[in-house]
């Protein structure tokens, strides 16, 4: 009963409560369901529709991101499966499923088993990185496996041989389509291994529809590329189509062609890059070397080189100064030890008393005889100056003068010395003493001297 | 030698070179094993003929056959 204390809910608070309930009911959230199209309708970019069954409606919306990656188009009375969350829609209070992904029923049912293989192999981790080979930079062979009729084959052969000439290709050859396909591609890939002289194998084909590409979606195919050897590329269809031997693979190219490039640079490039390399080189060796000539040239025009004789004389200057000091100090020291040793051994003398006793006597002798010496010399001087005195004096005395041939004149009888000729008249008489007696003599002739 | 183990012997020489701190004698030495490698790696690009061969496998023997684009019939014919 409707009372003061009831309380009454918004149509918000309700629809809040059944949006939270419904959103996080885990039944509801990712799930597949299969039903019919009907009111399919597409006013802007998003697809509204619903699925139905029997008796029974469920309104859907797929949103354009979702919507893009649709490979088939809805339309109304296809069966599809879809698969989403269920969700509520507050403005028009009405549940519906938000769908993620849809695929026809045939389809549908593969892509099941496509997912389910997935889960698969990932647990078992086929599609571990650490399992990935890197490709060869330059294959020698390249191994393909395809059908020899397909697209595939030529657009990878036209890539290559427009990429590198000269190539040696083995074709693993197989059907690609068909309820076979999946064992012959797993075959060819075997083959690959046991002929074992392929650096890289292609193992693709070109687009078809999902069920064409199934057989790459096999486990067998799967097992073989996991247990191949040689590095795999996958190149299945399109751009867009994914398989499983994509994610076994060791690299997914988008198509075979990609996969054709991606496996081998273009042999051109290599080419250049080699002559580039070369030139390099060559330019690093002229660099070096031209540093070295530079280097030596700036050496040889050292002073050093050039002059090496200037160097020469002030180590040959050096080498005498060397010298030089080297024996003057070894003299000097050689002198000095001499001086040492010769005080040492007079002083060494000294010490004698006797010694210096008969040093003193032969010195007092020494004396006394040189005092005797000068005594004599001092008297034979003074008897020879005596004989030189009286030698003079005798010399002086009319005697001696008298000797030596001359004469005294006197007059006579006065006795008068004469010196001039007027003290004498001619006739008058005159006494000449001579050295040893007189003459007695009578004056001749006078002459006066002029 | 695989080709893009001499390209990397290459780089390794080449930016050895590009330091220039060898002495002479390992300078030239590395000149010369650098110029032996660009003529392997130039050999190695022109050694393979052009070959397009099938792998077909008869019983347990693997046979290689030519292949033609014209007889690719054939070539079907054989995977049969």
């Amino acid at each position: 009963m409707l009372s003061v204390s009831t309380h009454i809910y918004t149509v918000d608070e309700i629809t809040s409560y059944l949006k939270v309930l419904i959103e996080n009911e885990e039944k509801l959230q990712d799930i597949w369901i299969r039903g019919e199209v009907s009111n399919f309708k597409s006013p802007s970019r998003h697809l509204y529709f619903s699925l139905k069954d029997g008796e029974s409606l469920l309104s859907c919306i797929m949103f354009q991101e979702k919507a893009q990656n649709l490979n088939f188009a809805l339309k109304n009375g296809l069966e599809i499966i879809a698969r989403g969350n269920i969700g509520l829609y507050k403005p028009q209070g009405r549940y519906q499923l938000y769908v993620e992904e849809a695929f026809p029923v045939g389809k549908g049912v593969l892509y099941l088993a496509f997912e389910q293989l997935k889960e698969e192999l990932k647990k078992k981790g086929y599609f571990d990185p650490q399992h990935k080979v890197p490709l060869p930079y330059l294959p020698s062979r390249i191994g393909v496996v395809t059908s020899l009729e397909g697209a595939a084959i030529r657009d990878i052969l036209t890539v290559l041989e427009k990429r590198f000439p000269n190539l040696e290709i083995i074709i693993s050859p197989c059907r690609v389509q068909g309820d076979e396909a999946s064992k012959e591609i797993a075959q060819a890939i075997k083959n690959l291994n046991q002929y074992g002289k392929v650096d890289v194998i292609i193992v693709g084909r070109g687009g078809g529809s999902f069920e064409d590409l199934f057989a790459f979606n096999e486990k067998i195919v799967a097992e073989a590329i996991y247990n191949s050897r040689i590095p795999i590329i996958s190149a299945v269809g399109h751009e867009i189509d994914v398989t499983i031997s994509d994610f076994v693979a060791d690299e997914r190219a988008p198509t075979p062609s990609a996969a054709a490039e991606r496996i081998i640079p273009p042999k051109q490039n290599l080419v250049e890059l080699l002559k580039e390399k070369r030139e390099k080189l060559c330019y690093l060796m002229e660099n070096y070397l031209n540093s070295l000539h530079t280097e030596l040239r700036k050496t040889k025009s050292s002073p050093f080189f050039k002059q090496p004789y200037r160097y020469l004389r002030d180590f040959k200057q050096e080498l005498d100064e060397f010298r030089r000091r080297i024996s003057s100090s070894f003299i000097q020291r050689v002198r000095w030890e001499r001086a040492q040793f010769l005080n040492l051994i007079h002083s060494f003398k000294q010490a004698f008393p006797q010694r210096r006793l008969k040093e003193m006597r032969e010195r007092l002798e020494r004396e006394r005889e040189k005092l005797q010496k000068a005594e004599e010399f001092k008297l034979k001087e003074e008897k020879k100056n005596l004989s030189f005195w009286r030698n003079r004096l005798l010399s002086l005395s009319p005697h001696s003068v008298l000797k030596r041939g001359y004469s005294i004149c006197f007059s006579y009888p006065e006795e008068k010395i004469i010196r001039e000729y007027n003290q004498v008249k001619e006739g008058e008489k005159i006494r000449v003493k001579l050295y040893k007696g007189k003459i007695y003599s009578k004056i001749y002739q006078i002459e006066e001297e002029k | 030698m695989k080709f893009e183990e001499a390209m990397e012997k290459l780089k390794k020489i080449t930016e050895q070179l590009e330091q220039g701190e060898l002495p002479l004698e390992e300078t030239l030495q590395k000149f010369e094993e650098g110029m032996k490698l660009i003529d392997f790696c130039e050999k190695k690009l022109d050694e393979t003929e052009k070959k397009i061969k099938v792998l077909i496998k008869e019983g347990e023997e693997l046979t290689l056959k030519d292949w033609k684009k014209e007889d690719s019939q054939e070539d079907s014919l054989i995977l049969e």
